[in-house]
């Protein structure tokens, strides 16, 4: 790991440098919507600050074509449809870059299965993640409750710290040492170094301020009674105004859920996958009707028990939730996962 | 990075229908490509998910035994989009196979040990995969006693005919046949629902038993206690989950049952297993 | 004076003394929630949860979305204009029994909009007390703001922010102060330049994609949406996909287009559609351009006269098991 001073006046031609060698996005705001857009010269690009939808769009797109198949003499040709872009993904969040580090868990490194995620994984091969380090966490924000934290460099290759007039810039990946130019740049001092570590430490004190991280208690959740968590209130209690859409899953990093649908009956086409939600009434419903989860109490349920329980236990006690705040600012009705988390982690208590 | 998302190409090479209401047929499918063959190794139990281009992909049953060489069978019911398109295409239909996905029954365990496999309804596909393994001379003397119940609502609901009557007709195995009612004169097996025919007529446990168990989840929740009071333990027996399935390889989070996904960590797991789990499949 | 704790407060003593002497089973109204701007739906059964119920610029959705369905015994509703109509909606459609709701009227001066208080929505650590100044405290330090420049759109719009018929009023519309001006005549596609440009359907379809370019298929509008309440979405039905997600068929301006075909004559621009969307799409433009277009042709707006119904809809008492989603 390598640290470097860039200053500030110098990232417009840094980022200039960056985007010669592949495509580069960074965060702009469009529409009212800060996302990650390609990069546009001239333009400052917003880091810092909580992107509307994740990076995860990157790794798994809302839609993608996988195969195109037609009809041949004696058969049919399928051709896979493998993403080939490099790109570098510039002022990424911290929680947001822990969330692919969780997503590849499924995807590539499950060891109960053989098989890999090709998408996913090329996606993840072919993109360098250069991070923005969260100097104000936002309201909703509880990366620190969750195992993450502000500056956390978890599935980064890279990250830069704001120190005012400068930035650090933390080369941590071989990758991320080959394609960023740092021979321009300045090591980082003692003093840089120290700067930085303050930053950090405020930032996590006003995490602390705003939510006390004692009171998620994933290991309570994950060592609980599943029948106990089964049958708590919360689920009818929260059903009573979740209007079960998809924008908790849609917006959250580590929803990964997808539907694999054909297009083309008349046997030329292709066959995609797009974005799914287990909030959905048809996610689990059979073709013969038999639904496992019929009612909103049990949909509600799945979500919160999947990224608070059986996640974690399926993967070294890491929830499911990198506690980025989307779902909790963007819920139309405000469900609020901390709040369920306590409900769930009172169970285990007060049995 | 190998792409398990790709289909092998397959060609529909029979249909046959299997029940008295059309609903029910059995397709044979025959690799394009004989490389293709090759790499299709699988064990019974395990699923495969079968593509209608243009049309998607369902989850189903290997019907077809490892040891049936150049044979891949697979039972379909018409329920959805998908069966209602496959049972509309004819022998030479170009269809999609990807797999063999799921775990199977696990063999290496039943080695050496007495087996009863008890299936209902349409359940009965990876049975009849286990069935031909299980008599076959390479695999016969393997396994202990073997005593299977097959039940259906009606005789004309049964699959297999031929075969089940074939099977009830050797003395390597103890075959039982059972319909929910009669409804032709000249039934000759059982009447009544399977924990029944189970409680009267299975051996009573021993350490050295297994249970296979496939069906409906009624049939499932009725036939456990049956085999409970005859003394079997839970980890004695086995069940294959059925669950709604999209990628069929454990990435797409549809078929999760708790923390296990039925493609990947099953779909087979033991009675034990399955009390386990949370009451949501 | 603070009107919107005034309000709150006659709420409060109202829901209690109603759910003291049982004369309904439940409150619906909003609650706070865990951020500053945050309000829940909230449905008080008891006198004890009636001091939970709260009202000010922020409460967003539209409670006619939330009704308890099917209702069992009676149910009061402090409601703003657009609930109100809703519920007239819902009872001349057969989903409710309007005798089985009291409506606690409340004269609305309208809802804020979360994303017009700019980059405070990541930090609002302090709410709007006041009725037109008022203060968001964020980490960014004290915002003074002038509220009716941050009203969403469809409250600026509204041209019935008081119900017409109540069984009681929390506030008395008299002493409300002076209706707004709603601004007139908002066309439905000026998002990127005027309806001018829109000669030719093509055209019109080019600007409809681009409009939903960046909808996520989320359902957020539809769900918020108190009129959407089918048993069986059209866009859910599995076995013959009228709708595809996947960008290049066109399914997610189908999806918008048909379900806005389906609100016509009945949209009263409520907005919970728009504030539920997570990517900012002006989705209730749509409607109201069909609505808009009926008001003109028929002289109909829905939802202000119990015995009036839709001119292009007959309402038959056979039709009364029509499927009514939860």
């Amino acid at each position: 790991m390598n640290n470097y001073l860039l200053k500030k006046e110098d990232l417009p031609a840094f980022l200039k440098d960056l985007n010669l060698q592949c495509e580069l996005w960074a965060p702009y705001t469009e529409s009212g919507i800060r996302f990650f857009h390609p990069y546009r010269k001239g333009e400052q690009p917003e880091c810092g600050r909580s992107t509307r939808i994740s990076v995860k769009s990157f790794f798994l797109p809302r839609c993608e074509e996988m195969f195109q198949f037609s009809p041949e003499p004696d058969g049919m040709n399928i051709q896979a449809n493998l993403p080939e872009n490099r790109l570098v993904l510039f002022g990424v969040r911290p929680c947001d870059a822990r969330a692919m580090r969780l997503n590849a868990r499924v995807f590539l490194d499950d060891p109960a299965t053989p098989h890999q995620d090709p998408y996913f994984g090329k996606r993840r091969q072919t993109t360098l993640l250069v991070g923005w380090g969260c100097d104000r966490p936002g309201a909703a924000c509880f990366c620190h409750a969750v195992g993450g934290s502000p500056f956390g460099e978890e599935g980064l290759d890279a990250l830069i710290t704001d120190l005012g007039d400068n930035l650090l810039l933390t080369v941590g990946t071989p990758e991320a040492e080959k394609r960023i130019k740092t021979d321009q740049l300045r090591t980082a001092s003692e003093e840089d170094m120290a700067a930085a570590e303050r930053i950090n430490q405020a930032s996590r004190e006003t995490l602390s301020a705003n939510f006390n991280p004692e009171n998620m208690k994933i290991e309570s959740i994950v060592s609980g009674d599943i029948e106990t968590l089964f049958d708590l209130p919360v689920w009818e209690e929260t059903a009573s105004r979740c209007l079960n859409c998809g924008v908790c899953t849609y917006l959250c990093p580590t929803c990964t859920c997808f539907d694999v649908l054909d297009t083309g009956e008349n046997q030329s086409g292709y066959q995609f996958r797009c974005w799914d939600s287990c909030m959905f009434g048809l996610f689990t419903q059979h073709a013969s009707g038999h639904n496992p989860r019929p009612g909103k109490p049990e949909r509600i349920r799945q979500r919160f028990m999947h990224k608070l329980r059986y996640f974690p236990e399926r993967n070294g006690g890491h929830a499911g939730c990198v506690g980025c705040g989307r779902c909790v600012l963007f819920c139309p009705v405000n469900i609020d996962i901390r709040e369920i988390a306590e409900s769930m982690a009172e169970s285990k208590t007060n049995r | 990075m190998l792409n398990p998302y790709e289909k092998y190409p397959v060609t529909i090479r029979s249909v046959t229908n299997e029940t008295e209401d059309k609903n029910l047929k059995t397709f044979e499918l025959t690799f394009l490509s004989s490389e293709d063959a090759g790499a299709f190794t699988f064990l019974p139990g395990q699923f495969a998910m079968l593509w209608v281009p243009g049309f998607g992909e369902i989850p189903l049953g290997i019907a077809s035994s490892p040891t049936e060489t150049n044979k891949l069978l697979f039972s379909v019911n018409k329920i959805g989009k998908v069966t209602r398109r496959l049972h509309q295409l004819d022998p030479g239909a170009i269809l999609g196979v990807r797999g063999p996905f799921g775990n199977g029954f696990p063999w290496e365990t039943l080695k050496g040990k007495h087996i009863a496999i008890i299936g209902g309804g349409y359940a009965f596909t990876t049975l009849r995969a286990s069935i031909v393994y299980l008599l076959d001379e390479a695999n016969r003397n393997d396994f202990g006693d073997l005593w299977v119940l097959y039940g259906a609502k009606t005789a004309g609901m049964l699959m297999y005919r031929n075969e089940i009557d074939a099977w009830a007709a050797r003395d390597d195995l103890e075959m039982h046949i059972s319909v929910d009612r009669q409804d032709t004169p000249a039934w000759r097996h059982h009447v009544g629902l399977i924990p029944t025919i189970v409680t009267a007529h299975l051996p009573p446990a021993d350490e050295d038993a297994a249970v296979i168990l496939c069906g409906p989840p009624v049939m499932i929740k009725f036939t456990l206690q049956a085999l409970h009071e005859k003394g079997y333990g839970a980890d004695q027996v086995y069940l294959s989950l059925e669950n709604r399935m999209k990628c069929g390889i454990g990435f797409c989070g549809r078929c999760s049952v708790g923390k296990d996904c039925v493609c990947k960590d099953g779909p087979v797991f033991s009675s034990a297993e399955v009390n386990l789990m949370p009451n949501d499949f | 004076m603070n009107m919107m704790n005034d309000i709150t407060e006659a709420i409060r003593v109202k829901a209690k003394a109603l759910l003291t002497e049982k004369q309904v089973d439940g409150v619906l109204g909003f609650t706070r929630g865990t951020l500053p701007q945050a309000r829940r739906p909230f449905l008080a059964k008891t006198p004890g949860q009636a001091e939970r119920l709260c009202w000010d610029a922020f409460c967003l959705m539209n409670l006619a979305n939330f009704l308890p369905v099917p209702l069992e015994g009676r149910i009061a509703v402090t409601a703003k204009g657009c609930d109100w109509r809703n519920l007239v909606i819902h009872h001349q459609e057969g989903r409710i029994d309007m005798d089985r709701i009291m409506v606690l009227g409340i004269p609305c001066t309208g809802m804020i909009d979360p994303e017009k208080t700019g980059s405070a929505i990541d930090h609002m650590t302090g709410t709007l007390p006041g009725e037109n100044h008022g203060e968001i405290v964020s980490a960014e330090g004290r915002l003074e703001v002038e509220r009716t420049a941050r009203l969403r759109q469809a409250c600026l719009e509204c041209e019935h922010p008081t119900p017409l018929s109540v069984h009681d009023w929390i506030l008395d519309p008299k002493k409300a102060g002076a209706s707004r001006h709603p601004a007139k005549g908002v066309s439905m596609l000026e998002i990127e330049g005027p309806d001018a440009d829109l000669k030719t359907p093509r055209a019109i379809m080019a600007r409809l994609q681009d409009m939903f370019s960046a909808c996520l298929m989320c359902f957020a509008c539809r769900d918020a949406c108190p009129l959407c309440y089918c048993r069986e979405c059209f866009a859910d039905i599995e076995k013959s996909r009228w709708i595809s997600p996947s960008p290049d068929s066109g399914g997610i301006s189908d999806f918008h287009l048909i379900r806005a075909h389906h609100i016509a004559g009945r949209c009263t621009g409520c907005g919970a559609c728009e504030t539920a969307c997570p990517v900012n799409i002006p989705i209730r433009r749509l409607a109201r351009k069909l609505n808009t277009d009926m008001e003109k042709a028929t002289g109909f707006q829905p939802g202000l006269d119990l015995d009036a119904g839709p001119p292009v809809c007959v309402f038959k008492p056979a039709f009364h098991d029509i499927p009514v989603r939860r």
